[in-house]
């Protein structure tokens, strides 16, 4: 959506700035910058929008957390019945994207996820967990994010996985 | 064993593997020759630190998906993975 909107504004700009001399090459390249630009100025409001309001992270959507099992497991689940989870919201994704290209450490961006999965928790009225045979009272499901969900009153139902 | 730093956050060592970390978002790839095979990391984002499992089963990607490959290679696979993420710099732990 963001890239087709970029896109087209690109190709209207190319239209108006080219004059006469117009060529296919030229409208695909404007509108290739205009999606990237698109997207990335989508991505930077959605960030912004998500550090000012973290309540709105969410959106009213269902939250997907996981515990003892591996991420991989919870993104299929999540992606299985439409929850969101911490790495697929505008400022998780920033982040893994960050890390990925390697603009930042893992260490750097294990500091801002703390901080971004404590606002995705504490913004969530609705909670689904996914449990897994390594579950232990060490995880940070029972030291940090539980007490948080119980103190906010949100409605947490639990799913046992078994391998 | 030596690594060095490639773009997109890939470690290369001097003992012929290369890993990919895309550990945050929960798993690497691991590359020997033409082999490659992606691999489960586990994230805690509240304390910081990836873990790594010994029981992590793993499988090349096509078209090596059918050679099995044998204990010792296996637990040597994670080794390795566990040495490049130790490198890489984030805390990480191999857990049972």
């Amino acid at each position: 959506m963001l890239c087709a909107t970029g896109a087209i504004a690109g190709g209207y700009a190319y239209h108006q700035l080219s004059g006469r001399k117009v060529t296919i090459g030229g409208y695909a390249a404007f509108a290739a910058a205009g999606c990237l630009g698109g997207v990335t100025l989508g991505w930077g409001i959605g960030v912004a929008v998500e550090t000012l309001f973290p309540g709105l992270m969410l959106g009213g959507g269902e939250a997907q957390l996981w515990v003892g099992v591996g991420a991989s497991l919870a993104r299929t689940e999540a992606a299985a019945y439409g929850r969101a989870l911490v790495n697929s919201t505008f400022s998780g994704s920033a982040i893994g994207l960050a890390q990925t290209i390697g603009l930042i450490s893992r260490a750097r961006a294990y500091e801002w996820f703390k901080s971004l999965s404590s606002n995705f928790v504490s913004g969530a009225g609705s909670v689904s967990v996914l449990f897994g045979p390594e579950a232990d009272a060490t995880k940070a499901f029972f030291t940090h994010e539980l007490p948080t969900l119980l103190q906010d009153g949100a409605n947490i139902a639990i799913r046992y996985f078994r391998p | 064993m030596e690594f060095r730093r490639g773009f997109f956050n890939t470690l290369k060592s001097d003992a012929g593997f290369v890993v990919k970390d895309r550990s945050i978002r929960g798993f690497v790839e691991y590359r020997e020759g033409h082999r490659r095979a992606i691999v489960p990391v586990d994230n805690d984002f509240m304390q910081g630190r990836a873990y790594l499992s010994r029981a992590t089963v793993i499988k090349w990607n096509p078209p090596h998906e059918t050679e099995a490959i044998p204990e010792g290679k296996r637990q040597e696979i994670l080794q390795n993975i566990f040495e490049a993420l130790r490198f890489s710099g984030g805390p990480i732990e191999m857990v049972s």
